[in-house]
């Protein structure tokens, strides 16, 4: 699902993805796989390190209505990253 | 999601409250808005229902073994397992154990079929009609419209001649009428399983059905064979669920959760 869908179908949320689809030319993630929602990034943070240890290591959480400061190693994973107009 | 778990009795009296007070004030309100916030909430509940039976299937296929199935669940590529559908023509060649799926759904399909899978196997021939599903679809929402207003409408008769009328009656009309409509949903999931595994294939369906699974019985799929059968079932259903695992994947958190405790 795209960043659009994600914030119609998870309004106020924070969603786990994982990549679905990439754009051919520049390799950014157009498209998403929806794992699970949350209403709070902590809950969501602790939930991603429970899908990291289950080998989903290329995950990234998004929120649907406000920016999360994500630092360290998990910044990288949002390298090519693409949520639509509104990033 | 709080909202969603409320008993609809609950959220269905609160609607009728609200009608009830503007009828006080005026008796000639308009009942349109009233009848499509009703309407919206019988599509949220119907919706939820769907996704329900959904994970009810994927749970099944697993014999409620929610770690390995939010594992395999987590490992899933749609993109790529649709794309290989696309290259193949028949229904068979698409679901080659599609029998093996079958056989384990079987007791949660007849949970949901009224009195047997006939409507179901004269259905796998239709498909493609999709453009008198569709007038079909819009005819059942008004009718469901219809059918809320005239509910509304004599509890606002009702209210004209008694302010103080309980609205519980008419919030438990309401539910029924939800109920009724919630059947038509629960077939259509399984309408669309059946279709897409045997599309324009109602003979097999009605062998495999009616011989090789009674023959077959209670099958436990060996555990190398589940995500197949569970990339299959993604396969038939993926109209509903798309890229959002995230309903059955706190389904088994949940469900984990319990067992842990």
């Amino acid at each position: 699902m795209t960043f659009q869908t994600l914030k119609r179908e998870h309004p106020g949320k924070i969603c786990i993805c994982r990549p679905h689809l990439r754009d051919a030319g520049s390799g950014k993630v157009v498209s998403w796989i929806c794992l699970r929602t949350f209403d709070r990034v902590d809950e969501a943070k602790e939930a991603l390190k429970s899908f990291e240890q289950n080998g989903v290591t290329d995950a990234v959480f998004i929120s649907t209505n406000r920016q999360i400061s994500i630092e360290g190693d998990l910044a990288a994973r949002y390298y090519r990253v693409y949520l639509g107009s509104e990033q | 999601m709080a909202a969603l778990i409320r008993p609809y009795n609950e959220r269905c009296g609160d609607i009728l409250l609200k009608f009830k007070r503007e009828i006080c004030h005026n008796p000639y309100a308009d009942v349109a808005p009233y009848t499509r916030m009703i309407a919206d909430e019988f599509i949220i509940w119907s919706k939820e229902r769907e996704k329900e039976i959904i994970n009810l299937l994927f749970l099944d296929l697993y014999a409620r073994d929610v770690r390995s199935l939010r594992r395999d669940l987590c490992k899933f590529e749609p993109q790529s397992f649709l794309s290989s559908l696309e290259t193949l023509e028949t229904s068979k060649a698409k679901f080659p154990k599609r029998v093996l799926l079958l056989c384990q759904l079987y007791r949660t399909l007849s949970l949901f079929v009224e009195y047997d899978f006939f409507g179901y196997i004269a259905a796998c021939e239709q498909i493609g009609e999709s453009k008198y599903e569709a007038a079909w679809e819009k005819y059942e929402i008004a009718r469901r419209k219809y059918e809320i207003e005239l509910i509304l409408l004599e509890l606002s008769d009702e209210i004209c001649l008694n302010p103080n009328t309980e609205v519980s009656l008419y919030s438990v009309n309401l539910i029924e009428l939800y109920y009724s409509m919630e059947k038509v949903y629960e077939n259509r999931v399984i309408k669309t399983l059946l279709q897409n595994l045997y599309a324009h294939d109602s003979q097999s369906l009605d062998r495999d059905l009616n011989v090789k699974i009674p023959m077959l019985g209670q099958v436990n799929v060996p555990l190398n064979q589940r995500a197949e059968l569970l990339a299959y079932l993604y396969g038939a259903l993926a109209s509903y669920i798309g890229e959002d695992f995230s309903s059955l994947i706190e389904r088994c958190d949940n469900m984990e959760k319990i067992y842990h405790w």
